[in-house]
């Protein structure tokens, strides 16, 4: 199973640890994380497997074992896909 | 410039009363229009110091507040009127001035579309704007009365009227709302505070309109650039203190409180983004006024995102 954006977004990202994303598709606006904030930017470039989106995003994950890492992925990307910023 | 004040109080009621009577507000042109001695007794009060336009044509806004008719006027109940429309329920005579306000307001709120309105008092000094957002209650507004009592320009008591794509904000100064407690605070702060009409018992409490327009240069309205955003917040007791936050946090709080930021699109999303590049976001908890005023005053002196 491949993830993909739903539509062009846009970020007001300042190295924060904290990011806005702006949908242009529903016209809403949303308060990222730097994870959630990575998985949107690697989605909106190409679709992705779960496995590829765990390895572009260990570097958020330091020091999280591998299952753990599993089930933040999974978390992260429910949550984009309940807000419909990904599918 | 010809200013309100300059017409005898003969004059400005005849004005009022035949519809005759446009004055600047920021970049708008209001026509006002009413009979009622309450309303003009506080128009006189708080807008002496308002640009008169004196050519009659075109006005943004043409607002009006009168007793809907007989039945109504024994009742002692009015309407706000914007052209001819009644947007509103009617409201008790005694309540006339502060409809009359709260109508002006909503004008820009309802039809400004030009730029982007966050809601905030704005403030300026050394030609540095400081935007304060804050949820009612907050006490942004009796902050912003100090302000102008303390040698600050009140650029809005409401609004940030920021130009689309740009990271100033377009002047707007209005009378200060004041609300239930804020009214004897800045009664102590400065007794000698130009009041309007006070109504009672609104279903905001008692409410009273304090004279902005203190500063010099309180109705040139060229844009100001906005230096910092203040969250302020008035607790009783604190110990003041001034706190960074993420422009991320910042951004997400105003842009959910503006109102038109969904309105926009992707130019409120642009217009939000230029306006947070240019300021440096904290938070401030008070329970002093004149210490807040010291802290806004370092700030006004401060080189730009020096803090």
């Amino acid at each position: 199973m491949l993830w993909h954006s739903c539509s062009e977004g846009f970020f007001y990202d300042r190295n924060e640890g904290l990011a806005v994303f702006f949908d242009s598709a529903s016209g809403n606006t949303h308060l990222v994380d730097d994870l959630a904030l990575k998985i949107l930017k690697i989605l909106s470039a190409s679709p992705l497997s779960p496995e590829a989106i765990k390895k572009e995003c260990t570097d958020q994950m330091v020091g999280m074992a591998s299952h753990e890492q599993d089930q933040l992925i999974e978390d992260v990307l429910h949550e984009l896909h309940s807000i419909d910023l990904i599918e | 410039m010809t200013v309100l004040g300059d017409l005898s109080d003969v004059e400005i009621d005849r004005a009022l009363s035949e519809d005759n009577l446009t004055i600047r507000v920021g970049p708008y042109f209001y026509r006002l229009q009413t009979s009622l001695d309450a309303v003009k007794a506080g128009i006189k009060t708080l807008y002496s110091d308002y640009p008169l336009v004196e050519e009659q044509g075109f006005s943004d806004f043409h607002v009006a507040i009168r007793p809907p008719n007989r039945l109504h006027q024994w009742r002692r109940r009015v309407d706000f009127y914007i052209d001819n429309d009644r947007p509103f329920n009617r409201i008790e005579y005694r309540h006339a001035f502060a409809f009359l306000e709260w109508g002006m307001n909503w004008c820009v709120a309802q039809f400004a579309n030009e730029y982007l309105k966050l809601h905030s008092a704005v403030v300026e000094k050394n030609g540095k704007a400081i935007i304060l957002p804050g949820l009612p209650g907050a006490g942004k507004s009796t902050l912003c009365a100090a302000l102008s009592l303390s040698g600050w320009r009140v650029l809005s008591d409401e609004y940030a009227l920021i130009p689309l794509g740009s990271s100033n904000v377009v002047p707007i100064c209005r009378p200060i709302s004041l609300k239930n407690e804020s009214i004897d605070i800045i009664k102590s702060f400065s007794p000698g505070v130009v009041l309007g009409p006070l109504s009672e018992e609104t279903h905001k409490g008692t409410v009273v309109h304090m004279k902005g327009d203190l500063a010099e240069g309180s109705h040139d309205c060229r844009p100001v650039p906005v230096k910092f955003m203040i969250f302020p917040e008035y607790k009783k007791g604190a110990e003041l203190s001034l706190e960074p936050r993420t422009k991320a946090e910042c951004f997400m709080f105003a842009a959910l409180h503006a109102f038109n930021y969904s309105l926009l699109g992707i130019e409120g999303f642009r217009t939000m983004s230029a306006c947070m590049d240019a300021v440096d976001c904290f938070g401030l908890s008070y329970s002093s006024l004149d210490e807040a005023i010291e802290v806004f005053d370092q700030l006004a002196l401060s080189e730009d995102s020096a803090l």
